[in-house]
């Protein structure tokens, strides 16, 4: 795996499997490798990883369905990503109609563990990305994570890119204030952040 | 010749600090990518490329 600046990029850097893309199946394989990116934003969403595969699933088939609303030119990824993001939200704004009083459904649902290597080798950063709300989870996911930019997180999530860019970093300095590792003179800041947007289960609820 | 103060030790140590949160992350999708993908992610993903070669074959015949 090569990390390499992606196109019209400002954060970070994409993945991208060189060797699938430049191969003779690149045609095939170039959607193939965005599958592990799909199930990391995925996983922003849903804890249980059956529950992202089912997610992955219906973004792919949705996808497949909506073809012709595809504008080439516009990066796959992101157009994957923006529709994941609302096929969640439609699901989350359905389930809240269908039983009002249960609005945290899937906070509410049994939680299985992640995978173990996930488990495993991301336990403390992954317990500090599930207590952050959710609107300020997916930004970090999507730049922190994936390297996708400002402009495009902000096209993904429906909002300016100076929201984007305060959600990134209230959301980094979190996830450090809870790894124990912020310096003392940011820890306020964000600590009275926390405790006003963090929605109380975590997870799930839509701005 | 430019001062150091206090204020930006501490904004470049939280700069510092923060790449170590996208790093950190970066090991969560290394984890995804090592793991095995089911097959109905892959057909539907292969299904997804097939569709989007044939649109561009349909746009650009030639």
């Amino acid at each position: 795996m090569k990390r390499i600046p992606a196109k019209g990029q400002s954060a970070g850097v994409i993945d991208v499997n060189v060797n699938e893309i430049d191969g003779q199946n690149g045609e095939v394989d170039s959607v193939v490798a965005l599958i592990p990116a799909l199930r990391a934003f995925a996983r922003s969403f849903c804890r249980n990883p059956n529950d992202a595969d089912d997610l992955v699933q219906e973004t792919l088939v949705k996808a497949i369905a909506n073809i012709d609303k595809y504008e080439e030119g516009t990066r796959l990824k992101s157009w994957l990503f923006t529709i994941m993001r609302n096929t969640f939200y439609t699901r989350i704004r359905v389930a809240k109609r269908e039983a009002p009083g249960d609005a945290d459904c899937v906070a509410s649902q049994p939680i299985v563990l992640a995978t173990q290597e996930w488990t495993l080798r991301g336990q403390e950063v992954e317990a500090a990305i599930e207590r952050l709300s959710p609107s300020h989870r997916e930004v970090l996911v999507l730049i922190g994570m994936q390297g996708v930019s400002y402009e495009e997180a902000a096209e993904i999530c429906g909002c300016a890119i100076g929201t984007v860019k305060s959600r990134l970093n209230r959301a980094r300095g979190a996830v450090l204030e809870m790894l124990g590792e912020r310096s003392a003179g940011a820890l306020v800041e964000s600590s009275e952040w926390l405790a006003g947007e963090a929605s109380p289960s975590g997870r799930v609820s839509p701005r | 010749m430019a001062t150091m103060s206090p204020d930006d030790d501490e904004v470049r140590m939280d700069a510092q600090q923060e790449a170590g949160v996208d790093e950190r992350l970066g090991t969560l999708l290394d984890a995804i990518e090592g793991e095995r993908v089911p097959e109905r992610l892959l057909k539907l993903a292969e299904m997804l490329q097939d569709e989007l070669s044939l649109r561009r074959q349909r746009r650009r015949p030639n």
